[in-house]
C-alpha cells in the first residue's frame, strides 16, 4: 500500500508542473500592463516605473519569469498582490479557513443527505421516497447555484429574517469562543445549505445506481437465503460494496467543491479564496489569479490522490496495476 | 452494438440488414417509452423554436426601452413586466434563449470535436501518442473549472466566443477519455480486422468505423454537457464575465437580483430568467438520463 501511495504521489509531480505551466501561460496572455494602476499616478517618473517593473520581475522573458516564479513558489512565496500590496501567500492563507469550512461543511451535509436517501431509494425502488429523491436530485443538479442562493437569501434572509444576508461574522462585534462559533454558524448556514443541497443531487443518484447494481448480486441473494435480517443484508453486505464507487466520486467532487464554492462565496460575501480570486479578476491582479488557480489545482490533485488511495484501500485489486 | 453502420456497405447488404434493427432504432424505441425524457425533449424543442422565431413572438424590439414604463409589473402590455430601463422581460427572455442555447450547443460541439479527435487518435495509435495526449488530458482536468473559466474570460475579455472557447478547452478531456476507452475495445473487434484486410486507410478506419460506434455514448455525455455549458454561461454572465449587456442572456438578466430592493419587491425581474435556466437545464438532464437508460438498459429494470 505504501508503495502504491508513493507511486501515485510521484505521478502527480509532472501533472503539477504541467498545470503550473498552463496557468502561467494563460495569465501571460493577458493584454495590458499589470502596473497600469501605477501609471495613472502623475507623480510617477519613468525611472520609478522601471524600478517597479524590475521589482516585479516584468523585464525578464516569460520563460525566466516562470522559473523564478516556481523557484519562489517552492519556498512558499507566490509574489505580491498588485492591488492589495500584500504577499499572495498571506492573502490566500487568510482565506483558506472560510473556504475549507464552507467546502467541507457542505460536503458533510451532502453526504448526510445523499447516502441515506440514495440507499432507501434503491432498496424501495419506485416507492414515493424513490420518486421524491430522484426529482430532488435532478433539481439539485439542474439549478444554477447562484439562482438557488438568490432564492434562499430572498426567503430566509429577507422575508423571514432568520439568517443574515451576507458576510461571515457580524461586523464590529468581536465575538470570542462559543459566541464566535454561533455567529459563524448563523452566517454560514445559508451558504452551507445551498452548496450542500446542490451537491447532494449527484451523490444521491450515484449512491442509488451503485446500490441498485449491488443488491442484484448473487452474494446479496446468498445473504438473504441464509436467513440474515434485511437490515444486515442491506447495511452490512450491500452498502459496503456500493460505497466503493461512491468514495471515488467523493474524491473527484472535492475540487469541484472548492471551485463551486466560488459562486457561493461571491453570493454571500464570504472571505474565501473564491471571492479573493473574483476580486483579483475584476482588478486584473495577476499574481493573485496565478496563486489561487495554482492552489485550487493542488487541491484538485490532492482530491484525485485521496480518491485513488481510498479506492485502493477498499478494493485491493486496484493496487496491482 | 457491433453492427457497422457505415456507408461503404453495398445496397444489397443494406437490404438484408434492414431486418436487423440498428442500435439507433433500438435506442429511439426505448427512449420513446421514457415519458420524462420525452417531456424534456419537447420543452427543449419549444425553447429552440421560440429562440429562432423570437421576432415573431413579440411586439417589442430586443433592446427597446420605454423609460415611462420602467420597472412595470406584468400586465397586458408587458407580459412578464419590464426591467429598470423599461425593456420587456418576456422579449429579452426570448432573445436570451438564442444566446444561452447557442453557447450551450456550440461550446459542446466544439468540445466534442476536440475530444473526439484527440481521444480517437490516442485510442487508435496508442503508445507514445496516447501517452502524451492522455497526460495533457490529466493536466487540463486538474485545472479548477470555474476559477479557470473566470480567469480565461477576464483575460481574453467577456464575450460569447470566449465563453464557448473556454468551455471547450476545459471540457474536452472527459469526452476524449470516453472515446479513447471505446476505441481501445473496438480496435480488437473482427470488423476492424476486416477493415485492415480490405486495406482501408487509418483516417477512414477512424472516421467511418470507429467514431460512429462511439457516437451513442458521446451523445449521452453531450446532452448533459450542454446542460453544464448553459449553467456555466449563465454563471459567468451573471458575474459580469460572460456575455456583456445590452445583449440579453438568461444569466446577465439575473444581475438585477443583486439589488436587495429588486429581490424584495420586483420578482418579475429575476424569477423568470432563473426559472428558464432551471427548466432548460432540467430538460437536458432528463433527456440525457433517458438517452443513457435507452443505451444501457441494464441500469434500468
Amino acid at each position: 500500500m505504501g508503495k502504491y501511495i508513493l507511486r501515485r504521489l510521484l505521478q502527480q509531480i509532472p501533472i503539477m508542473l504541467g498545470v503550473s505551466i498552463l496557468v502561467f501561460s494563460i495569465i501571460q496572455l493577458a493584454p495590458g500592463d499589470p502596473l497600469a494602476s501605477y501609471m495613472q499616478n502623475p507623480n510617477m517618473t519613468i525611472a520609478q516605473m522601471e524600478a517597479l517593473k524590475e521589482a516585479y520581475g516584468l523585464n525578464a522573458s516569460p520563460v525566466q519569469q516562470y522559473f523564478s516564479y516556481m523557484k519562489n513558489a517552492l519556498k512558499g512565496e507566490f509574489g505580491y498582490s498588485i492591488q492589495l500590496k500584500q504577499p499572495v501567500s498571506k492573502l490566500i492563507a487568510e482565506r483558506l479557513g472560510a473556504t475549507f469550512f464552507i467546502a467541507f461543511g457542505s460536503l458533510l451535509i451532502s453526504i448526510l443527505i445523499a447516502i441515506p436517501v440514495g440507499v432507501i431509494s434503491a432498496t424501495k425502488q419506485y416507492s414515493f421516497i424513490d420518486y421524491a429523491g430522484t426529482i430532488f436530485a435532478l433539481a439539485g443538479i439542474s439549478i444554477p447555484i447562484f439562482f438557488f442562493a438568490i432564492l434562499m437569501k430572498k426567503w430566509f434572509a429577507i422575508d423571514l429574517r432568520w439568517f443574515p444576508l451576507s458576510g461571515f461574522v457580524s461586523p464590529g462585534k468581536n465575538y470570542v469562543g462559543i459566541n464566535m462559533i454561533k455567529d459563524i454558524l448563523n452566517h454560514s448556514f445559508l451558504p452551507l445549505i445551498v452548496l450542500g443541497l446542490a451537491g447532494a443531487g449527484s451523490l444521491m443518484r450515484y449512491t442509488r445506481s451503485s446500490m441498485l447494481e449491488v443488491i442484484r448480486q448473487d452474494y446479496v441473494r446468498t445473504a438473504r437465503a441464509k436467513g440474515l435480517k434485511e437490515r444486515v443484508v442491506i447495511y452490512k453486505h450491500a452498502l459496503r460494496n456500493a460505497l466503493i464507487p461512491v468514495i471515488t466520486l467523493l474524491g473527484f467532487t472535492l475540487p469541484g467543491l472548492f471551485s463551486g464554492a466560488i459562486t457561493t462565496e461571491i453570493m454571500f460575501s464570504l472571505p474565501g479564496m473564491g471571492r479573493l480570486q473574483y476580486n483579483a479578476v475584476l482588478h486584473r491582479d495577476y499574481p493573485i489569479m496565478m496563486g489561487t488557480n495554482l492552489f485550487l489545482a493542488i487541491f484538485t490533485l490532492i482530491g484525485n490522490l485521496l480518491a485513488d488511495i481510498s479506492y485502493a484501500a477498499v478494493d485491493p485489486r486496484i493496487r496491482l496495476d | 452494438m457491433a453492427t457497422v453502420t457505415s456507408n461503404n456497405i453495398n445496397s444489397d447488404n443494406r437490404a438484408r440488414s434492414s431486418k436487423v434493427e440498428s442500435p439507433w432504432k433500438v435506442m429511439l424505441k426505448r427512449l420513446r417509452r421514457n415519458k420524462l425524457a420525452i417531456v424534456g425533449l419537447v420543452v427543449l424543442i419549444i425553447m429552440a423554436v421560440a429562440a429562432i422565431f423570437a421576432p415573431f413572438l413579440t411586439d417589442f424590439g430586443r433592446d427597446e426601452t420605454n423609460l415611462a414604463r420602467s420597472n412595470a409589473a406584468p400586465d397586458a402590455e408587458y407580459r412578464l413586466g419590464a426591467d429598470s430601463l423599461g425593456r420587456d422581460i418576456y422579449t429579452r427572455l426570448l432573445y436570451g434563449a438564442r444566446i444561452s442555447l447557442t453557447v450551450g450547443f456550440v461550446a459542446t460541439g466544439l468540445r466534442i470535436f476536440i475530444g473526439v479527435v484527440l481521444g480517437g487518435v490516442a485510442g487508435y495509435y496508442g503508445k507514445t501518442v496516447d501517452n502524451i495526449i492522455m497526460r495533457i488530458a490529466d493536466i487540463v482536468s486538474c485545472l479548477p473549472f470555474l476559477p479557470m473559466a473566470i480567469t480565461f474570460v477576464a483575460i481574453r475579455g467577456p464575450s460569447i466566443y470566449n465563453v464557448m472557447l473556454v468551455l471547450a478547452i476545459l471540457g474536452w478531456p472527459g469526452i476524449a477519455r470516453i472515446v479513447r476507452a471505446e476505441i481501445l475495445s473496438l480496435r480488437e473487434r473482427e470488423f476492424m480486422e476486416a477493415a485492415t484486410a480490405l486495406g482501408i486507410s487509418d483516417f477512414k478506419k477512424i472516421t467511418s468505423h470507429l467514431i460512429p460506434n462511439t457516437m451513442a455514448s458521446i451523445i449521452v455525455s453531450a446532452t448533459t454537457g450542454i446542460a453544464d455549458a448553459i449553467l456555466t454561461e449563465s454563471t459567468l454572465s451573471f458575474l459580469g464575465l460572460g456575455v456583456a449587456p445590452p445583449t440579453p442572456t438568461w444569466g446577465n438578466m439575473l444581475t438585477d437580483a443583486n439589488n436587495q430592493f429588486v429581490l424584495q419587491h420586483r420578482w418579475w425581474q429575476w424569477v423568470p430568467p432563473g426559472l428558464v435556466i432551471f427548466i432548460a437545464v432540467l430538460s437536458l438532464n432528463l433527456l440525457g438520463d433517458g438517452l443513457r437508460d435507452a443505451l444501457d438498459p441494464r441500469l434500468k429494470q
